[in-house]
């Protein structure tokens, strides 16, 4: 396979154009750690201020982009063979897109997948049950994976059902896409 | 027992915790990945402060923001106050955040101690 360094100035127009058609607002791709995940939530807080108009819409997006970021740390297993993960908004009109990519351990696959299916088979009061259970689950258990709720909570902030994607790096790991849209709320309703 | 007083950052909330008035504040917002960290101090004072507790003690809870593992640690440290013991918690939300709205209820609910709801300016 060919791959395009960036030295090959085309590359850079071509990333620019396509980022431009698919209405990019913000896109980062490398290693997340907790210095890094803050500025990325910083700037994503300064585009989605700017915007969207309303304090409710505001914070919801903003509510969906932080348990994103801290979805792709608490699934990433800090794997070290495939260190990096993507995180990007966009928008079409009133329609935002906040999404994530990471690498996961295929062993992980369907577990996350039955969580994702059970989120998206309920609807707001299934969710607020099913959120209910699993606080009071997690006040019992030591762990410190809220996994769970945070996909609870980007359901319940996004109102539409979540997208997700797993495709097979090599027999151990899967890439794990992840799409959570927010239509903002019209300012006169 | 001594104040415990701490600066807003971009991810933590404001905290005064005075034992003396019997009042636990929390302001702003809280959405660190890494709550133990942050909330071990505000935890422990907390577990102090109950051995001898205020007559009357006062939680306002005026976040405007918090992520779920703040949801989480919250809740355990509410569960430390027990009904009875004359505990207050002011639930403060944006007049347009049904959403905090809702959590405060939740949290209600969940924990069965008095909360009253107030709107933040």
């Amino acid at each position: 396979m060919e791959t395009n360094k960036l030295n090959d100035l085309k590359t850079v127009y071509e990333l620019h154009r396509s980022m431009e058609d698919n209405q990019v607002i913000i896109a980062y791709e490398g290693e997340f750690n907790q210095v890094i995940t803050q500025s990325v939530l910083s700037l994503a807080e300064k585009n989605l201020e700017q915007k969207l108009s309303n304090g409710i819409s505001k914070r919801r997006a903003f509510n969906i982009a932080v348990e994103c970021l801290q979805n792709i740390s608490s699934h990433s297993d800090r794997n070290t063979d495939f260190p990096n993960s993507i995180f990007i908004i966009g928008q079409e009109g009133n329609d935002f897109y906040i999404s994530s990519g990471n690498t996961i351990k295929s062993s992980k696959v369907e577990n996350l997948r039955r969580k994702l299916d059970q989120i998206n088979n309920l609807d707001s009061d299934g969710l607020k049950q099913l959120h209910m259970q699993a606080i009071k689950e997690s006040l019992k258990s030591k762990e410190s994976n809220n996994a769970g709720l945070g996909l609870i909570s980007i359901a319940r902030k996004s109102g539409k059902k979540l997208e997700y994607q797993f495709t097979p790096v090599d027999n151990e790991n899967a890439f794990f896409s992840f799409q959570a849209t927010f239509i903002q709320k019209e300012d006169n309703i | 027992m001594e104040t415990l007083k701490l600066q807003p950052t971009f991810e933590t909330p404001s905290v005064f915790l005075d034992s003396s008035i019997g009042k636990l504040e929390f302001s702003g917002r809280s959405l660190p990945e890494d709550t133990a960290t942050f909330y071990k101090p505000i935890l422990t004072w907390i577990e102090s402060y109950l051995l001898n507790p205020s007559e009357k003690t006062e939680i306002n809870i005026k976040l405007e923001y918090f992520n779920t593992a703040t949801s989480k640690v919250l809740l355990s440290m509410l569960t430390k106050f027990k009904r009875g013991e004359n505990v207050t918690i002011n639930w403060f939300h944006f007049e347009d955040d049904e959403d905090m709205l809702e959590s405060g209820k939740e949290f209600e609910e969940l924990l069965r101690l008095p909360f009253s709801y107030h709107t933040l300016d």
